[in-house]
């Protein structure tokens, strides 16, 4: 059961992301625009790799789920709260500090992030509500760049 | 041979090379103008940081090489973690003001040498958990310039 669960939670993060890549690049197809893309969906790869480097040396690296104790109702509760609270967020930082926050390549450069620490958790942590937390925040991000604004 | 984080060190080390090429040596407006007008001094530029490397590698004759597969303590941790984000931070800053100050192509390359001789360095000297932190931060940060700022 978990490994569906996780499978359909990784295709819901990836949809809208790989969505708005092509949203961003259709604007205007210059280089510099292009390379700005690349760097911010490789941008979290040197942090991954540091990670790496530090963690390489723990035993039994990937983990198993304890799937006695998976309960469904509490992770979507996570995840329907952390995405409405990534919205809300969202919307506050546009309105008050950073003006063009969703014509720039920030939003990007944090879904990456997440992913990355997505695949942090599961290689050491491996803990549903984490899994729950990242996919909403993605899916905040992603939804408030795509439809609220 | 290589072990698991001598790879990540190599690995590492690339990421960093090729991002500062990118930031100094591709995204300039007008490449081409600039090499064919600058040639004689494009060529001289890396010289004094090979010169400087090469006296380095000649004074500092003792060998640390620290990647081997032991566990880190917690200290060790978060002093490299605090050493990515102040060498992120450093690089964020000293990128912009590079850019603003240092228009002509000579001196970019100048520059470029200068932290290629450093990371040449970290791999033929020292390497171990705290010039990987500094590596990282250097990559990370002139990443970040480039999605913030550019």
């Amino acid at each position: 059961m978990s490994k569906s669960f996780t499978r359909g939670l990784v295709i819901i993060l990836l949809v809208p992301y790989s969505l708005f890549l092509f949203e961003f690049v259709a604007k205007d197809v210059t280089f510099s625009n292009v390379i700005k893309v690349v760097a911010s969906v490789f941008g979290p790869i040197p942090l991954a790799i540091f990670l790496a480097y530090i963690f390489v040396a723990k035993e039994n690296i990937i983990k198993e789920i304890d799937e006695t104790f998976i309960s469904v109702f509490a992770s979507f509760g996570y995840l329907f709260f952390m995405l409405l609270m990534s919205v809300v967020f969202l919307y506050f930082l546009e309105a008050f500090i950073y003006k063009g926050f969703s014509e720039s390549v920030v939003p990007i450069f944090i879904n990456s992030l997440v992913l990355m620490m997505y695949i942090m958790n599961i290689l050491y942590v491996k803990s549903i509500q984490m899994i729950a937390i990242l996919s909403g925040m993605s899916m905040g991000i992603s939804m408030y760049v795509l439809f609220l604004t | 041979m290589f072990t698991n984080r001598s790879l990540l060190f190599y690995l590492q080390s690339l990421i960093a090379v090729f991002s500062m090429a990118i930031i100094g040596l591709i995204l300039v407006p007008d490449l081409g103008e600039q090499v064919s007008a600058h040639m004689l001094k494009v060529t001289i530029a890396p010289f004094p940081s090979i010169s400087l490397l090469i006296f380095l590698l000649f004074v500092f004759n003792k060998i640390i090489r620290d990647l081997d597969d032991k566990i880190y303590s917690l200290r060790d941790i978060v002093i490299g973690s605090v050493i990515v984000f102040l060498v992120s931070v450093l690089i964020f800053v000293g990128t912009g003001l590079a850019l603003s100050f240092m228009q002509s192509i000579d001196k970019k390359v100048f520059l470029f040498s200068i932290f290629l001789g450093l990371i040449v360095f970290c791999l033929f000297r020292i390497s171990n958990l705290y010039t990987m932190a500094i590596i990282t931060g250097m990559s990370e940060g002139i990443i970040l310039y480039i999605i913030f700022r550019y």
